[in-house]
């Protein structure tokens, strides 16, 4: 028994020492990661499963000067594509109208600028290290994050262990485990110049019609209750070509974690509540409430359990005039 | 099962090429359709990347990530180990222990490395599902705090599968921005065009 006491106390503080060297391991790189994705040229080939769906997607990232590019298009499935740079992102999808998001311009209070940022993370995620094999012949390490609470999901990240530490595959489970949605990098190359730059400049040149700009504005609803640790991101008025097909005034709330976050979306619509379609819907790692308030539609979507965007979905207040 | 490496310049598919590869691998081909699709395959350095590609995420698929262990799993192996002829001599009630014991522990060697292979997937072990009870509970602790919300019974009569197109634009927008943290890399981009109705 005195020889249990005794190793205990020996190796006690080596364990702890582990632990914290464990956090920051994993805080360094996930920083190294935030950084790379934006920072790094390559191209590459990644699965994207969700449910019972797969995708094979090809991805080409660029930086040329000090604007980023990047192409993601399918290879299987339906035709979609996305071309994005710093300030716009323009998504074509075989069975709808091009349109372009705007993205520019507002600050991001939860990214990543130093590893020690992790501790502000910590409050909400157990987070961890470990070995992984090697993938598409990159070694990698393991880092975890899972939720301490319902109101977020946890991630898996596979993160190269060399420089410049690209993310290989993520996944994004349940508090229990089950995994929701899955990326997996199977060919990747790091390249020295930026890949198609140029092409993509060019078609991101090539505005659609139904583009998609902010708008300045007093902002007319906002939220009451939040899930601890969400915090607003942003808000901003938008002129988005919804479901009903035309132009829509659109107020637009972001809440983030720093991981885990949901957009809230507010339109005047011509609708009547009968004739409106309420949904409530869990569809991989992604949740979708929406319904009528009066004249308004609310469209609360996320990558966050079905009970956050519900939350969020029926804790807002208007306060606006109107 | 070896993962590929891309060092080349990476291909170019045209969405012809990336239909019939992945038509061929999920077998929807008749023979002929694969005879003649098989032979510029074999000789193509693009489409056989293509083809390792297509078989690497449908082993993915079927074998790599397995959401449970069959339940019935040592019962399988203790029934087909029954169902085995014995070739051992001499026959007796001695070796009819041995055999059982032997049977009920290798069902169980051959359920501890499903266990254990399928932990590295997926299923947490001993130390993880104590602190996922650890976190339970501290996720009541939490709900308590925050939760002054109970779900209205009627959100259960709304629509669960909705067309996903429909809210293409919110998803895209909802990404746009929060991409923005950085923190997640190229997922929330992903997301968008990996999300499809299928239509």
């Amino acid at each position: 028994m005195i020889r249990i006491l005794f190793l205990f106390v020996l190796f006690a503080p080596l364990t702890l020492w582990a632990d914290e060297s464990e956090k920051v391991d994993a805080g360094t790189l996930l920083f190294a990661m935030s950084q790379a994705m934006h920072e790094v040229n390559y191209k590459g080939t990644f699965t994207y499963r969700r449910a019972d769906q797969m995708q094979g997607i090809e991805i080409t990232h660029g930086v040329k000067g000090q604007r980023e590019f990047e192409r993601m298009v399918t290879l299987n499935g339906p035709a979609r594509e996305i071309v994005r740079d710093d300030e716009n992102v323009r998504c074509e999808f075989q069975h709808d109208d091009p349109f372009m998001v705007e993205q520019s311009g507002y600050p991001h209070p939860f990214a990543f600028s130093d590893p020690a940022q992790l501790n502000q993370i910590e409050q909400f995620y157990k987070i961890s290290g470990d070995k992984s094999a090697p993938i598409a012949g990159f070694d990698n390490r393991k880092i975890t994050l899972m939720p301490k609470d319902n109101y977020r999901y946890g991630y898996r990240f596979w993160i190269a262990t060399d420089a410049p530490h690209l993310l290989l595959r993520s996944e994004m489970v349940t508090g229990s485990g089950v995994i929701l949605e899955q990326m997996l990098f199977t060919s990747l190359k790091i390249m020295e110049s930026p890949p198609d730059a140029l092409d993509t400049a060019v078609q991101l040149k090539q505005t659609p019609s139904n583009n998609i700009s902010s708008k300045s504005g007093s902002f007319d609803w906002h939220v009451t209750q939040l899930p601890p640790g969400y915090r607003r991101e942003t808000e901003r008025f938008s002129s988005m070509v919804t479901g009903d097909n035309h132009r829509q005034k659109v107020e637009h709330h972001l809440y983030s974690d720093g991981f885990s976050s949901v957009s809230l979306f507010i339109e005047l619509i011509n609708t009547k509540q009968e004739d409106f379609h309420p949904v409530a819907s869990q569809m991989g790692a992604v949740s979708l409430v929406s319904y009528l308030v009066g004249e308004h539609k609310i469209v609360v979507v996320g990558e966050v359990p079905l009970a956050t965007a519900e939350l969020i979905a029926h804790s807002i207040k208007r306060v606006g005039k109107h | 099962m070896k993962l590929v490496t891309n060092n080349s310049q990476p291909a170019h598919y045209s969405k012809q090429d990336s239909t019939q590869i992945s038509s061929m691998v999920d077998g929807e081909l008749t023979p002929t359709e694969m005879s003649e699709q098989i032979t510029p395959l074999l000789s193509g350095g693009r489409e056989r990347e293509q083809w390792q590609h297509y078989h690497l995420v449908r082993d993915l698929l079927q074998h790599q990530l397995p959401d449970n262990i069959n339940p019935n799993f040592t019962q399988n192996v203790m029934k087909r180990l029954e169902s085995e002829p014995t070739v051992l001599a001499p026959a007796g009630r001695g070796r009819a222990v041995v055999k059982q014991i032997v049977g009920v522990g290798l069902a169980a060697s051959v359920a501890a490395v499903a266990l254990l292979t399928s932990y590295n997937l997926n299923v947490p072990n001993d130390s993880q599902a104590d602190q996922m009870v650890a976190d339970a509970q501290l996720n009541q602790k939490t709900l308590k705090k925050v939760e002054h919300w109970e779900r209205d019974p009627k959100l259960e009569q709304w629509n669960k599968s909705p067309n996903l197109d429909q809210f293409s634009p919110y998803l895209a927008n909802h990404a746009a921005y929060s991409a923005g943290t950085g923190n997640q890399g190229f997922m929330p981009y992903a997301r968008v065009v990996g999300y499809s109705s299928g239509k």
